[in-house]
C-alpha cells in the first residue's frame, strides 16, 4: 500500500520532494516522522504506566492494610536474586541504548551485536525469575487452594533454634492469612512485567533478524528507537518494583 | 531535512546522538544507586526507610527517562507529553489514596 503509494508520487515528481525509501509519503520530512512515531510511542507507553499503575496502588493500598503480613512475606523473597535481576536488566537496557547509537551511527555488525547483548541479558533476566518461581512453588507460596500459610504460623528453624530466614516472626493466624495478598500482587506485577520481557524479547528476535540484514543502519532508526523505548519502560516498572515488593522493612 | 524544515518544524530541532560515553555514566549511576537501595534498606531510618527507597527509585526512574529514552534531546511535545502522562498519573493515585485512607480511617 505505501509502497505503491510512493510509486505513484514517484511518477507525479514535480510535486513532490525526493525522500527516503522508509519516509512514508504522508510525512513532509523525515524528520516529521520520526516525531510523530516518538509522539505515538509515548502515548502508549502512558497507557501502559496506567495499567502497571492500577496495579501499583493496589499494592500501596493492601501494603497499608496489611503491613505486618506484608513484611513478612517480602521477606521470603531473596535479596541477592531479586539484586541480581535488577542489574541485569539495567545491563540489558544499557545495551539497548547502545543499540540505539549504532543504528544512528549506521555500524550494522554493532546494532547487531548490541540487539544480542540485550536479549541475552534479558532471558538471563526470565532465568533467575524462574528460580524465583519455582522456590515459591515449593514452599506453597503460590495464591490459590495449594497456598499454605504455615512457614509464616510456624517459621521454619535452623538446628541451632534461630530462624532460617533472618528476622522472621510468627504471625497468628489472621494475620497469616493476609500473606496470600502479597503474593497474589507480588506474582500478579513481576508475572506482568515478565510478559511484558518475553513480548519484548520475541520483537528483539524480529528485529535483531532486521538488522542483519541493514534495515536500520540506513538512517531508519525509528523501529530500534521506539523498541528501546518499550525496553527502557519495562526496566523502570523493575526499577519500582524491586524495593517496593523485596526491601520492605528489612531491618530490624 | 527539506527547505520545508522551518515550517513544519517549528522547534527546527536538530537530531541529536547521545555519545555512548553518557550511556556508561548512566549505567554506572543506575548500578551504583542499586547498590545503595540495598544498603540503605538494611539501615534504621524509621518512617524514612520505604520514602528513601521510593525515592531513589524515581531518581533512577528519571534517570532512564531524561537518558536512555533521550527525553533530555527531545521537542518540547514530547517533553509535555511525558510530564503530563506522570502528572495524571500521580493526581490519579493521590486521589484514590486519600479516598480510600479516609473512609476506613482508624479501622486498619
Amino acid at each position: 500500500m505505501d509502497s505503491q503509494a510512493i510509486a505513484t508520487g514517484a511518477a507525479n515528481a514535480a510535486e513532490h520532494h525526493a525522500h527516503p525509501s522508509y519516509q512514508r509519503h504522508h510525512f513532509e520530512t523525515e524528520g516529521q516522522q520520526r516525531e510523530a512515531a516518538s509522539l505515538g510511542m509515548w502515548v502508549f507507553l502512558l497507557t501502559e504506566i496506567m495499567f502497571f499503575g492500577g496495579m501499583f496502588f493496589a499494592y500501596l493500598l493492601y501494603r497499608n492494610w496489611y503491613n505486618p503480613a506484608f513484611v513478612e512475606a517480602s521477606r521470603q523473597l531473596s535479596i541477592p536474586m531479586g539484586t541480581a535481576n535488577t542489574a541485569i536488566l539495567i545491563t540489558s537496557g544499557f545495551f539497548m541504548a547502545l543499540g540505539v547509537w549504532a543504528a544512528e551511527v549506521r555500524k550494522r555488525n554493532l546494532l547487531v551485536l548490541f540487539l544480542i547483548l540485550t536479549n541475552i541479558f534479558g532471558c538471563a533476566f526470565l532465568g533467575v525469575k524462574y528460580f524465583e518461581y519455582k522456590e515459591k512453588w515449593e514452599h506453597k507460596h503460590i495464591p490459590g487452594i495449594r497456598y499454605s500459610i504455615e512457614e509464616f504460623m510456624h517459621p521454619l528453624k535452623n538446628a541451632n533454634g534461630t530462624t532460617e530466614l533472618e528476622g522472621a516472626k510468627a504471625l497468628p493466624q489472621d494475620i497469616a492469612q493476609q500473606t496470600e495478598m502479597f503474593f497474589f500482587l507480588y506474582f500478579a506485577m513481576t508475572g506482568m512485567h515478565a510478559l511484558h520481557m518475553i513480548i519484548g524479547i520475541g520483537l528483539l528476535v524480529f528485529y535483531t533478524y532486521g538488522a542483519a540484514k541493514g534495515k536500520y543502519t540506513n538512517g531508519y532508526v525509528m523501529p530500534i528507537e521506539n523498541f528501546g523505548l518499550y525496553w527502557h519502560f519495562v526496566d523502570i516498572v523493575w526499577i519500582f518494583l524491586f524495593p517496593l515488593l523485596y526491601l520492605i522493612n528489612r531491618h530490624g | 531535512m527539506s527547505e520545508h524544515s522551518n515550517l513544519i518544524d517549528p522547534e527546527h530541532a536538530d537530531h541529536h546522538i547521545v555519545s555512548p560515553l553518557v550511556y556508561v555514566a548512566v549505567y554506572l549511576t543506575l548500578l551504583a544507586c542499586t547498590g545503595i537501595t540495598v544498603w540503605a534498606a538494611y539501615q534504621e531510618f524509621g518512617i524514612f526507610n520505604p520514602v528513601i527507597a521510593v525515592g531513589i527509585a524515581c531518581f533512577k526512574g528519571v534517570v532512564v527517562i531524561l537518558w536512555f529514552m533521550h527525553v533530555l534531546y527531545s521537542t518540547k511535545l514530547v517533553k509535555l507529553t511525558v510530564f503530563s502522562g506522570f502528572l495524571t498519573f500521580l493526581v490519579l493515585i493521590m486521589m484514590t489514596m486519600l479516598d480510600y485512607f479516609t473512609r476506613a480511617w482508624g479501622r486498619w
